[in-house]
């Protein structure tokens, strides 16, 4: 293994808050405070508890720019970790000439410049500061295979912004990569070059040579466009983390259910039942809970009043010993079974049932077009299924199908009060329109001279991930109608995992960008070696289905590392949006065109 | 890419063009747009290698790629008759010479290809029957009783043209396994046991050398030969000059890499900074010893005009109008002292720290420390941008500097001056002067009031019952563990001791968590609360408590877990005798029973401390189910107790 976000994450914590601790240093007894900012809030949100931060006497959190809030606490110290940002560095500035705690220990989430180090040298006139760490977490974790960029959208420039966070995921794992870019992408084509000079140009401080020394073939960096999959998104996940995604929401690894006041910190770190169970399909996971309840159950029944009193000591001992535990492990049950029961009132209002399994068919291409179109009808016709769901339908269906013709009809149904309320929205109804049309051209697909619809190659047989790396477990396939869709990265990566010799049908059109310092290494990379790391990032948004993808890839075959990540994670709703935006942003700039063009006619 | 190329495929490999991609063309799809790595590829009529699929220039060139890489080495091949390899070169190019000799293949660009880079033969390798590998295609000839034919003279190697450079480009082979004569081989794969064959291969892993079949040799790692020292075995070598091989999966996953796992970066850069940073400080030391001396001589000549001035006992009133006049000597003095050149001109129309226009409302000033011109702003309208403050208050806050000592005798009467009347011991300077000036003041200042001093004084406390626990728990763990693997009896005493102290270290620490909270917390409707007068500390005070309580727990579940295995250890240890030496009644307790019982005695205390801990934290939270079964332990904890200390009478403690 060496890919692993969750090294990083505990690498981090042991130089921010344990490896401070010198021996025999009185000062280190003492209480501490920790200064963030804006961005390092959410790194350390996501990355560490509060009772973590507590054991290690981290007794405060503030924000950096609320300095002038603060009193001065002499007999604290002060760990601060910030983005070396220009704000950050003066907020960082001006504390330490005012400083309100005892001394100082700095943490930067990316490279800090040699100017905005001397800025903070000159500032630091009592010399209180007693280290200074770039450390590189400018990313937020969200399992040990899964990030995303966390980009303000009022950022000047986002790609450099972009960039400047994927080359702090680069450093923090020490990879120097090769960067396949989606080709027929203008954005990560641009992210692609903005990488690379990035890279190269990484003068100020060498961090770029030497990082793969160890490794007899450069890591790759595959940059990709949500747009090369735009199906993965819109159907219903049918496992643990991706339903709850998709059904409740989860922001920075929280979860806000409807009754509940508290909102829920999902972590694969600190919770050990969600960890186990976090790729599951909902089958297994509602069995695994069970099990887990009645687990709980058999051993608090040992602990009622009753029983202990006819306990001996050294059991009765035991059992107390298992109180605060006993707790934990109620809370956690208790979380998980409001999310659980959650999940389960929107499946069985929704019909997400049928729905899915109805997804599920298209998808995978099982049955013929003329065996789904009533089955689609008949959901159509169904009052309770939520408007949302039907589009999503007809947009695979679209998608598949390309039957224009069948559109009218279901656009109709739509309609219908009697069937569907609230109606579809404008922008809903010219996305039906499109959405087949829209992916078509320019897509990452290769052009078949058999098949003129595009789209239509998204939804290749069903591949097994065995087949491609000949592994020797066969691992049993889920016969399971809700599982039989698989996201068309793992056609992507295939190829880069396994080349092969045969005319392999690849999906997407890569090029390759070479940074020196690879070059220096290997002299001329030769994409016809397997790739052993692999960094995934899609612009544009990445689902938790992926996630586990990647996860069954790497666990499936030890002898390759693969990282997943995107500027956020989708669900289907926040994917629709996204499509909806580009809908009405092409019809404004059509409608645009369409208007010059009348006012030229008027003219001549 | 060819250039390190592994081509030496051995003679027993049952190659599975499949699966053997050492020379595929590149995938078309693959395009190169920006980095110019590769040039354009153009088609030609090409030779490819039948076995590794591998491009030749020359029949020449094949045929000493053929000997070179397919042929086994004639000393790994000596006496060894397997019928399964028993196919020879002539065999190969007399079936299939015609089939593959035109093939046409995308070529890679020549550069790449130099036949002077190319292995070349050891002419005297060829001779005798060697095997090598087979392509699938040949696996039905293999099957029919063809015997050796005589190999096409054009075709046979000439004398080798370069020197064989067997450092660079070929692996060593001397540490591969040779399968053995009689008996089936098995893939050495752990999971694997498929026998090896032509048909699931026979393939040495190129790094360890043991015996693999196809499958379990898919993996490719860079290696190079071992210097003089190095050992036998080839080395992993992650730079251009490693040769692709196939290997084995655990060889795959010994490479350094995966030795090392994940790698993460930290850069430290504390040095550079604390570099960087006392270059500034020996600057900014500098420039204050400068502001330092110009301020003692700007307060000596204050104070010689302050004497002058009240001998002539004129001062009342007179000497305003003539001090702050454009004529004053002193000004010149004062210009002098920081010198013309730092002196700014009248003719400057902005203050030099807020950049404010001058006019008849914001004047202009010199400041007389480093000559500069900065406006007036005491009150920090614009930036604190300059102040007249008496000397009198900067030399009480710097009372040691080296003044002449008229300044020293004349303090008090200075320190005197009633407030409208200091501007005549008064002196202008700028902020930046003002801060240089009072640096080592502001350092040794502990005139900031603390509010918190209270918190901390009793949270350090705690932080120190804290490291002791920390120290003496692992302590006692070791012991206990020791205890739980030797029956030694001496140690007994130790470990009781060393369990002592920790318990009554998590006492003190009990007892210091209970004072923080009567001190700084309040209940209020059944919440721990801040009480009002530490409101502003709210966050930091109530974390506090919980980092202790968390601590307290924590440390109490290790405590009592160990104790449990020792009373377990105890346990098995009085069976042991029980059943050893029989029973016979005794009027007293011998002194092993005393130990025990003592022991007995001090597990039930602790017992009963926790308990009444965890009484009261549920009392805290209002846990009334737990509180009722709790109390129904400390009933029964304080029996035991009671009929244990009967028994020890006197022994007890
Ligand atoms: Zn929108
Ligand atoms: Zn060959
Ligand atoms: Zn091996
Ligand atoms: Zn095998
Ligand atoms: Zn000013
Ligand atoms: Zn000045």
């Amino acid at each position: 293994m060496t890919l692993n976000l969750a090294k990083v994450r505990d690498t981090y914590f042991d130089q921010l808050f344990f490896k401070n601790k010198k021996e025999g240093d009185a000062n280190d007894v003492l209480a501490k405070v920790l200064l963030l900012d804006r961005t390092t809030t959410s790194v350390v949100s996501m990355c560490y508890t509060q009772t973590q931060l507590l054991q290690q006497e981290i007794v405060l959190i503030e924000l950096l720019e609320n300095q002038d809030q603060l009193s001065y606490m002499k007999h604290m110290n002060c760990i601060v970790y910030i983005k070396p940002t220009v704000a950050s560095i003066s907020a960082l500035a001006k504390e330490l000439r005012n400083p309100h705690f005892k001394n100082y220990r700095l943490f930067f989430n990316n490279m800090a410049n040699k100017s905005q180090l001397e800025q903070i040298a000159e500032a630091d006139d009592y010399e209180l500061v007693q280290r200074v760490v770039e450390l590189f977490q400018d990313y937020l974790t969200i399992n040990d295979n899964l990030f995303t960029l966390d980009i303000p959208r009022d950022v000047a420039n986002p790609f450099i912004e972009e960039s400047n966070c994927l080359i702090s995921l680069l450093l923090s794992l020490k990879k120097c990569p090769i960067i396949k870019f989606d080709s027929n992408s203008l954005s990560a084509k641009k992210l692609s070059s903005e990488l690379l000079y990035a890279i190269n140009s990484n003068s100020n401080n060498n961090l770029f040579e030497d990082l793969n020394k160890k490794s007899d073939r450069p890591p790759v960096l595959l940059l990709l466009d949500r747009k090369c999959d735009p199906i993965t998104p819109l159907l219903m996940p049918w496992t643990y983390q991706s339903m709850i995604h998709e059904i409740i929401g989860i922001d920075k690894n929280i979860v806000q259910l409807k009754l509940a006041k508290e909102p829920i910190t999902l972590s694969d770190s600190h919770d050990v039942f969600f960890k186990e169970s976090i790729y599951l399909n909902y089958g297994d996971l509602t069995d695994k809970f069970q099990k887990y309840v009645e687990d709980y159950k058999k051993q608090t029944k040992l602990s009622s009043i009753e029983n202990l009193k006819t306990q001996n000591l050294v059991e009765l001992k035991n059992m107390l010993t298992k109180f605060p535990q006993f707790r934990k492990l109620l809370n956690n049950i208790l979380k998980h079974l409001n999310i659980i029961s959650e999940i389960d009132n929107h499946i069985s209002a929704q019909n997400m049932w049928e729905i899915g399994e109805l997804e599920q068919i298209i998808a995978s291409n099982l049955e013929s077009q003329a065996s789904i179109k009533p089955r689609l009808l008949s959901i159509l016709e169904t009052s309770s299924c939520s408007t949302t769901n039907k589009i999503k339908l007809v947009l695979l269906y679209m998608a598949r199908f390309h039957a224009y013709s069948d559109l009218e009809t279901f656009i109709s149904r739509l309609e219908n009060p009697g069937f569907t309320s609230p109606p579809p929205s404008a922008s809903q109804i010219s996305l039906m329109k499109s959405f087949g049309k829209r992916f078509n051209t320019g897509g990452l697909f290769e052009t078949s001279s058999h098949n003129t619809n595009n789209i239509s190659n998204l939804f290749n047989k069903k591949i097994s991930i065995n087949q491609l790396f000949n592994s020797s477990n066969n691992r049993t396939q889920p016969d399971n109608v809700f599982m039989q869709y698989i996201p068309v990265l793992n056609d992507i990566l295939s190829p880069i995992i396994r080349p092969s010799n045969q005319a392999h049908e690849t999906v997407a059109k890569l090029s390759t960008l070479v940074p020196d310092a690879v070059k220096n290494q290997y002299g001329n990379v030769n994409s016809n070696e397997p790739a052993q790391d692999i960094i995934v990032y899609i612009k544009g948004g990445v689902t938790y289905e992926e996630a586990r993808l990647v996860h069954e890839l790497s666990a499936s075959n030890p002898s390759i590392n693969v990282l997943l990540g995107g500027d956020k994670v989708l669900n289907s709703s926040s994917w629709l949006h996204d499509l909806y935006d580009a809908t009405n942003d092409e019809e404004a700039h059509l409608a645009e065109r369409a208007d010059r063009k009348a006012q030229l006619r008027e003219l001549l | 890419m060819s250039q390190s190329q592994d081509s030496s495929d051995t003679g027993l490999t049952a190659e599975n063009s499949k699966t053997d991609k050492d020379s595929e063309p590149p995938q078309s799809s693959q395009s190169v747009e920006l980095s110019n790595q590769k040039p354009k590829r153009t088609s030609s009529a090409t030779l490819q290698c039948p076995i590794c699929n591998e491009a030749m220039i020359s029949i020449h060139q094949l045929n000493r790629h053929i000997d070179d890489t397919h042929v086994e080495s004639a000393d790994t091949q000596k006496g060894r008759e397997d019928p399964s390899s028993k196919l020879t070169t002539n065999e190969i190019v007399g079936n299939d010479i015609k089939s593959w000799i035109k093939k046409k293949l995308p070529a890679e660009p020549t550069s790449l290809f130099s036949p002077g880079k190319r292995k070349t033969i050891n002419l005297d390798l060829l001779d005798g029957n060697r095997g090598f590998g087979l392509s699938d295609s040949l696996n039905d000839a293999s099957k029919s009783p063809r015997s050796k034919e005589q190999l096409p003279m054009e075709l046979l190697p000439l004398k080798s043209v370069s020197p064989r450079n067997s450092r660079t480009n070929e692996i060593t082979r001397s540490h591969w396994r040779q399968p053995s004569i009689n008996g089936a081989l098995s893939c050495s794969h752990p999971s694997c046991k498929r026998t090896l064959n032509i048909k699931n291969g026979i393939v040495n892993c190129r790094k360890c050398g043991n015996l693999f079949c196809n499958e379990h040799t898919h993996c490719k790692v860079r290696l190079r030969n071992p210097e003089p020292g190095e050992g036998k075995l080839p080395l992993y070598d992650c730079t251009a000059n490693g040769v692709w091989c196939r290997s084995c999966e655990t060889c795959y996953l010994n490479k350094p890499d995966f030795v090392a796992g994940v790698e993460v970066t930290v850069n430290d850069v504390t040095v550079q900074f604390q570099q960087k940073r006392s270059e500034f400080i020996d600057t900014k030391t500098l420039r204050r010893i400068k502001i330092q001396k110009r301020f003692i001589k700007n307060a000596n000549l204050i104070t010689e005009r302050f004497v002058a001035n009240s001998r002539a006992s004129f001062w009342n009133g007179f000497s305003l109008s003539a001090f702050n006049s454009k004529n004053d000597p002193l000004i010149a003095q004062q210009k002098q002292l920081v010198g013309s050149d730092n002196w700014q001109d009248d003719s400057i129309t902005h203050c030099a720290i807020c950049f404010t226009n001058f006019n008849f409302l914001i004047r202009k000033h010199h400041c007389r420390l480093c000559g500069r011109l900065v406006c007036n702003d005491p009150d920090g309208e614009r930036m604190y941008c300059s102040i007249l403050l008496p000397i009198t208050s900067f030399i009480e806050k710097l009372p040691t500097l080296n003044y002449a000592n008229l300044v020293k005798q004349n303090l008090p009467k200075m320190l005197e001056v009633p407030p409208e009347s200091q501007d005549r011991i008064s002196l202008r300077c700028c902020v930046d002067c003002k801060n240089d000036l009072l640096h080592s003041w502001k350092v040794s200042d502990e005139l900031r009031q603390e509010s918190d001093r209270e918190i901390f004084t009793i949270y350090n406390g705690i932080l120190v019952l804290k490291n002791t626990i920390s120290t003496l728990l692992p302590r006692y763990r070791k012991l206990v563990e020791e205890i739980s693997q030797s029956d030694a009896d001496a140690d007994r005493l130790d470990l009781n001791k060393a369990r002592l102290r920790l318990m009554s270290a998590l006492k003190d620490f009990e007892g210091a968590s209970t004072r923080f909270r009567t001190q700084f917390l309040k209940l209020q409707d059944g919440k721990l609360c801040i009480k009002n007068e530490y409101s502003n500390h709210k966050q930091l005070v109530l974390n506090m408590y919980q980092s202790t309580i968390m601590f307290l727990q924590d440390n109490l579940e290790t405590f009592k877990s160990l104790n449990a295995k020792i009373q377990e250890n105890e346990k098995k240890t009085i069976e042991k005798m029980e059943a050893g030496v029989q029973q016979t009644e005794r009027p007293r307790l011998t002194k092993r029973e005393v130990r025990e019982k003592r022991e007995k005695l001090m597990v039930m205390k602790e017992q009963a401390f926790i308990v009444e801990n965890l009484i009261d934290s549920a009392t805290k939270q209002r846990k009334f189910d737990e509180i009722d079964l709790l109390l129904g332990n400390k009933n029964e904890l304080a029996k035991e107790i009671a009929v244990l200390e009967e028994e020890l009478g006197d022994e007890g403690f």
